[in-house]
């Protein structure tokens, strides 16, 4: 920083001859003047270096010392200038270059959006290019507030958004909130609970709804697992009316599904040769500019691009890729019976991991692996636990008449 | 004159007021064989690149050694660098 300060303001290297070179400096040194890398050649004849200004400042002293001050070299900026003075493309470029800094100062290069989790970036980017606000638009046309109040009214779940300026970055600050689900009609509307598998009963817990089965129970498809509707009755134990509700209930329901999986020991493999072939293109849009030639088929090649972005949002449409390439030659070759089995329990296990995804359970693995002389076989049950307990329309029945004296 | 002196050694003493401060001490400060800082000094008596007599408010200091520059020469401090020899005070 001081060198880049020094070189700014411009320097001179000077050569002092006299007999008070001492007292030269002495003076310099009470005026305030600063000397940078001082030597002495000779006794009576110094070099030093000082800035441009504080040697305008020298004759006084100059004149009681009796010195002979001579300049060696000018460096700096200034004097840069002075010698570039008939350069006028290069000044005029140095304008211009001003001239486009301050254009290019006034426009937005950069949208960034943050605290946005359920509306992604590119949506709400989208979103203001439909209004308008698009990269490189001027700073003056858009007004933030209009800005916020217009995301608010676009997005119900954002409550909260912020739009500023800093520079040539238009900062969006958003914070989301969940919306509780509203209640509707057809979510009240009284059901039951059946079941939509075949299986036992391994947990149940009725929250609204009556109960048609115990844990332990078996059950089909299609079963009535939780009743939605309330029989209201009197002392002697009889219907006096029926009220419906919307059934709702956790319920675990344990039962068994095949799994049969086979695949041939034969396979393709590829056996690379020699080294990695590395070749760079350069993409604009479909014009293509690659190193390297073109290679014959029995190459693997591995791509990999890079899209040119001036800020975090703002892509040109300009790529740069990385073309690696190596001989192959396919071969067939065969599984060993380990590997084949290997292979195979780990379909089993991606299988198991798919299902856990699901939310099932799984209690028991009965799967066995077979391999035999040309392929391997993964045949079985599982047994899991899988939450059940589909809606389904309870059936409206009358209203029981009331009982009076002359009915009985 | 003895007794202002005692007073002043007292007064800096109490206050806790460093000694390079109250009585304009220089400072000397070296780092190894090539480079010497010297601060609160009144000025530069004679320069050559073997010797370097610098006078302060308590004496002389001369610095003594081969190729001796001055990278650095302001009001408040001066550097110097070379091959330094010996470091020397006078009264």
């Amino acid at each position: 920083m001081d060198r880049f300060l020094k070189f700014i303001s411009g320097y001179v290297l000077l050569e002092v001859r006299g007999e008070q070179c001492e007292r030269f400096l002495n003076l310099c040194r009470s005026r305030g003047i600063s000397i940078r890398k001082l030597m002495c050649l000779k006794p009576g004849l110094i070099t030093c270096e000082m800035s441009v200004q504080d040697f305008f400042g020298l004759r006084p002293i100059r004149t009681k010392t009796g010195v002979h001050i001579r300049v060696i070299s000018k460096h700096g900026l200034p004097f840069f200038f002075l010698r570039s003075r008939k350069r006028k493309a290069f000044f005029a470029g140095l304008l211009l270059c001003f001239c486009i800094m301050a254009v290019l100062s006034g426009k937005i290069w950069n949208i960034h959006i943050e605290g946005n989790l359920r509306n992604t970036t590119p949506e709400i980017l989208e979103f203001l290019s439909e209004q308008g606000i698009v990269h490189g638009i001027a700073k003056g046309k858009i007004n933030c507030s209009d800005l916020a109040a217009a995301v608010r009214r676009q997005y119900p779940e954002i409550t909260w958004v912020s739009a500023r300026i800093e520079g040539t970055r238009l900062i969006l600050t958003i914070q989301e909130e969940e919306i509780p689900q509203e209640s509707t009609e057809d979510d009240e509307a009284p059901c039951s609970l059946i079941s939509d598998v075949d299986g036992t009963i391994v947990k149940i817990i009725t929250r609204r709804g009556i109960p048609q089965v115990m844990q332990g129970d078996t059950c089909k498809k299609g079963d009535i697992l939780v009743l939605g509707r309330l029989e209201i009755l009197n002392d002697s134990q009889e219907a006096v009316r029926y009220e419906y509700v919307r059934a709702d209930a956790d319920i675990y329901v344990e039962h068994e599904i095949s799994y049969y999986k086979e695949f041939p020991l034969s396979y393709e493999k590829e056996i690379s040769e020699g080294e990695t072939v590395n070749d760079h293109y350069f993409r604009i849009g479909s014009w293509y500019l690659a190193t390297g030639g073109k290679r014959k088929s029995g190459w693997r090649r591995t791509t990999s691009e890079t899209q040119l972005k001036l800020t975090e949002n703002l892509f040109l449409p300009v790529w740069f890729g990385k073309i690696s390439s190596q001989k192959a030659q396919k071969v067939t070759a065969l599984y060993t019976k380990e590997e084949a089995k290997a292979r195979a329990v780990q379909q089993l296990h991606q299988y198991e991991e798919n299902l856990i995804e699901k939310g099932l359970q799984i209690s028991a693995n009965n799967v066995k692996i077979d391999v035999d002389y040309d392929s391997c076989t993964a045949r079985g049950t599982l047994t899991v636990i899988e939450k059940t307990g589909k809606e389904s329309p309870v059936e409206i029945q009358e209203q029981p008449e009331e009982r009076t004296a002359e009915n009985g | 004159m003895k007794k202002n002196v005692r007073y002043r050694e007292k007064l800096v003493t109490a206050l806790e007021v460093p000694e390079d401060l109250a009585y304009r001490d220089a400072i000397l400060t070296v780092t190894g064989k090539n480079l010497a800082v010297i601060e609160n000094y009144r000025g530069i008596l004679r320069y050559t690149s073997d010797e370097i007599i610098i006078l302060t408010f308590r004496g002389r200091l001369v610095i003594c050694g081969k190729h001796l520059e001055i990278p650095c020469f302001t009001r408040d401090e001066m550097q110097i660098r070379g091959c330094i020899s010996g470091i020397f005070l006078e009264q």
